[in-house]
């Protein structure tokens, strides 16, 4: 169990640690970090994933309730644009959780993400999408 | 909560996984509309049983991780299967939807 190896770690830390750097080159050491920052990642994940749930129901509302907006084509397009953000955005959170507690386990600093800016360039898109159907009209 | 808890961590992550399963929830309840339009569309019967066994796959993995996050010892990090489970079953679901948008195409 991780809870446990969390106890277990913290009181013989100052000897394991002397003998790990002497032994290994410190990168592969691997411990758990600090339990804030363990449940603050997995926080962050699940923010990612309801952002990823409510596009895909911002997809699934712009094809089903506006009929009457636009041409279908483009509202099926911006539809599917909303869902395909959605998956990608789903299956980013996962990774991007794994990477950055392998990263915490080992010390490093965190990586950077682009999904921040694929997501606000995706609803920009949207965005410009719903202002085009408004302003052309039924 | 049993343990000296800072910054409520472990009640606000709890809270985050409630959050997201009343999230997985209205998924489903969009296609409710189209479902009692056509009850025999296989893609919306689907569509609707996935979203709201997503959302109960969810409600009951905060139940548990409250559950963890209240005992005394310090909480390690949440397994993996249950946010691949959410991940993928959104990603599953949009698919699906996609196929559907695409087979219905005027």
């Amino acid at each position: 169990m991780p809870a446990e190896s969390v106890f277990r770690a913290a009181p013989g830390r100052r000897g394991e640690d002397a003998e790990a750097v002497e032994t290994t080159a410190a990168p592969e050491v691997e411990r758990e970090p600090d339990y804030r920052f363990t449940l603050a990642n997995e926080r962050t994940v699940l923010a990612w994933l309801r952002t990823s749930l409510a596009l895909m129901a911002a997809g699934v509302a712009v094809v089903q309730f506006v009929p009457l907006l636009g041409r279908p084509a483009v509202r099926e397009a911006t539809g599917l644009g909303f869902t395909v953000l959605s998956v990608v955005v789903a299956i980013a959170a996962v990774l991007r959780w794994r990477t950055v507690q392998r990263a915490m386990r080992r010390g490093r600093p965190l990586p950077g993400s682009a999904a921040v800016w694929v997501v606000a360039a995706g609803l920009a898109a949207a965005g410009l999408g719903v202002c085009v159907m408004m302003l052309a009209g039924p | 909560m049993a343990r000296l808890d800072p910054g409520l961590q472990a009640e606000r992550t709890a809270i985050a996984w409630t959050r997201t399963a009343a999230c997985c929830l209205a998924n489903g309840v969009l296609f409710i509309p189209r479902y009692l339009r056509d009850r025999t569309d296989l893609a919306v019967l689907l569509l609707v049983a996935m979203a709201f066994a997503l959302a109960a796959v969810t409600f009951v993995t905060a139940r548990r991780r409250r559950r963890t996050l209240t005992r005394p010892e310090r909480p390690g990090p949440v397994s993996a299967r249950p946010l691949v489970t959410v991940a993928a079953g959104n990603a599953l679901f949009g698919v699906l939807f996609l196929l559907d948008l695409l087979a219905h195409q005027p």
